[in-house]
């Protein structure tokens, strides 16, 4: 088994630290994501193993979660609630979403407007019909500092690499074709 | 057919299979969607849409055959995907996968390339390994956030790999404006699909082809609003006729949704219905006068489940008036409208309203509305919130 490093964007890792909190693997090993997103990567020091599978070029990988070394500012955050959304609909003040609550997953899922103000700038290119997001209200005690209620909402980055579509095409193809017959 | 078509109304539904000659339909929502499960004489049934039981998440259908002591294995005949909306789907492959004698009728759309390079963009598949269903099971985490595709992505797999492995007989068939879909002769039982029109399949071809991502962000596909190639079908049972309204809406094209049926083939030869499954939930969109004036009995028996998910769901207080000037029988399976959640955490609620400027609960009580016809009369018992729409129903919700 090789131990293959996988690097995230600043984003990445907190989208890793939601995963982890949601224990979604989806998130976790998106090894193609931290290739496409590496306009802010970091070095990341191993963590606890937590899964296998298969790296891009085929070998069988032992992955790992690998830490952020940051320059991090202690603080931590009291979670009270996260949901998982998606966008349904974008107008110009606010979008539609709707929203699965991950602190409570019996409840019902629930059909949202927010505001678009509400959303980081930086993730306002990504505020589209169909993407994916988190949203966490709680409270963050920051290294002496004060105590603050938070809300955050931020993106999924996730990508499909390009010839990957190329071959999504083609299977199209083929499911268009298998089916004719019938 | 019942020589008095003035229903009699149960308060329960009845728990005994019906007889081998005796007609049920049984609508069921709103759990996570809707479903409509006939039983077409002989122990055979037929299984329109899905959606989840609340408690157990399980196919509704499938929960109820079995109360019943109908072995879905054997037993469902027919399954058919009227369209591939979330509300319509829920658990319609777990029908599909229990099912292994069901025949499955698609709308032809969505056996073509365009809506497979839509499928293919958002979940796993390849194709020459015969389809790995794990990829797109696995792509379904997080739970819930998938759309109706996901679940057809997974019926296609599954006939794909089995199909190829020659080790099954399923089969998935086009439904189309004039498709036989089931007969059988003792008792007499036809039943044709009456759209979606040849115009309709093309329109939804180049609405596929405009959700086809152009960049590689990966998401899931959104909620989506056409339903102009939603399959409607009409059910004759010895005498009795039954029209199934799908999500069929009412369009300003003669060629498209309900006008393309009455304008089109017209399977139906002047006959009928006296139960009807109201289309799009009630709303004004999938009505048309001359479906209610051509194709439906007066009095019909009409039922419906209601929808929550938009700012002013159907079916509003118009709509409820307009089925009750058209008819005496309207039965919902749920109420139309469900409080909004509430956060125990004051801080979360508290957060929430100052950021949200509106809110909807999309999920309430499964209600179920199971009509059966026997002695020559209609008998429709309820189960859970499902009820009469009447005057003291009307009183109760709207008096306010």
């Amino acid at each position: 088994m090789l131990t293959e490093p996988i690097l995230f964007s600043r984003y990445g890792t907190e989208l890793l630290r939601d995963a982890i909190l949601l224990n979604d693997p989806a998130e976790n090993f998106d090894v193609e994501m931290s290739q496409e997103h590496n306009g802010q990567t970091a070095h990341l020091e191993s963590g606890p193993a937590a899964g296998t599978g298969t790296s891009q070029t085929g070998h069988p990988v032992d992955r790992h979660f690998i830490w952020p070394v940051f320059n991090v500012v202690q603080s931590d955050f009291k979670l009270l609630q996260l949901w998982q959304g998606r966008v349904e609909k974008v107008g110009t003040d606010e979008f539609v979403a709707t929203l699965f609550d991950k602190t409570h997953p019996l409840s019902s899922p629930e059909q949202v407007s927010i505001s678009i103000e509400d959303v980081n700038l930086e993730d306002r290119e990504l505020l589209r019909p169909g993407a994916v997001f988190y949203w966490s209200i709680g409270y963050a005690n920051y290294y002496k500092g004060p105590r603050q209620r938070t809300s955050r909402i931020r993106f999924r980055r996730l990508v499909i690499p390009k010839r990957k579509m190329v071959e999504r095409k083609n299977a199209a193809k083929q499911l268009a074709t298998f089916f004719a017959r019938h | 057919m019942p020589q008095n078509n003035s229903p009699l109304f149960l308060p329960d539904i009845k728990v005994d299979p019906p007889s081998l000659d005796e007609l049920e339909i049984s609508l069921f929502g709103p759990g996570r969607g809707e479903c409509v499960v006939v039983h077409l004489g002989n122990n055979d049934w037929l299984v329109v849409d899905s959606c989840l039981d609340n408690t157990s998440s399980q196919p509704v259908a499938l929960r109820y055959l079995e109360n019943l002591g109908v072995d879905p294995r054997e037993a469902v005949q027919r399954v058919v995907v009227t369209h591939w909306h979330d509300d319509h789907i829920k658990g319609i492959s777990a029908v599909v996968e229990h099912c292994p004698s069901a025949y499955i009728y698609f709308s032809q759309a969505l056996l073509k390339e365009e809506f497979f390079e839509l499928l293919t963009a958002f979940y796993s598949f390849d194709a020459r390994s015969g389809g790995k269903v794990a990829d797109m099971i696995d792509f379904e985490r997080p739970e819930g956030l998938t759309s109706g595709v996901s679940e057809i992505a997974k019926i296609v797999a599954h006939a794909y790999k089995h199909d190829s492995a020659k080790r099954y007989k399923r089969r998935i068939h086009y439904a189309g404006d004039s498709t036989i879909v089931f007969e059988s002769v003792a008792p007499r039982v036809r039943i044709r699909s009456l759209s979606p029109s040849a115009k309709a399949v093309n329109s939804a071809l180049v609405h596929f082809a405009g959700l086809v991502p152009d960049s590689v962000q990966r998401g899931v596909i959104p909620a989506q609003i056409k339903n102009h190639c939603s399959i409607a079908l009409w059910i004759e049972f010895e005498n009795i006729r039954m029209l199934l309204g799908g999500d069929l809406e009412q369009v300003n094209d003669p060629d498209m949704g309900w006008n393309a049926v009455l304008e089109g083939p017209n399977p139906v030869q002047g006959s009928k219905a006296s139960v009807f499954k109201v289309p799009h939930h009630g709303s004004h969109n999938g009505h048309n006068d001359r479906v209610w004036k051509d194709l439906l009995e007066e009095d019909v028996n009409s039922i419906l489940t209601p929808f929550y998910g938009s700012s002013n769901p159907p079916p509003t207080q118009n709509d409820l008036n307009r089925l009750l000037s058209l008819t005496d029988s309207v039965s919902i399976t749920a109420q139309p409208k469900i409080p909004k959640k509430k956060y125990t955490d004051h801080v979360v609620q508290k957060l929430l309203s100052g950021m949200i400027s509106e809110r909807r609960t999309l999920v309430g009580k499964m209600g179920h509305i199971q009509i059966r016809a026997f002695d020559g009369r209609f008998s429709i018992g309820f189960d859970g919130p499902a009820r009469q729409v009447d005057k003291r129903f009307m009183r109760e919700f709207y008096s306010a």
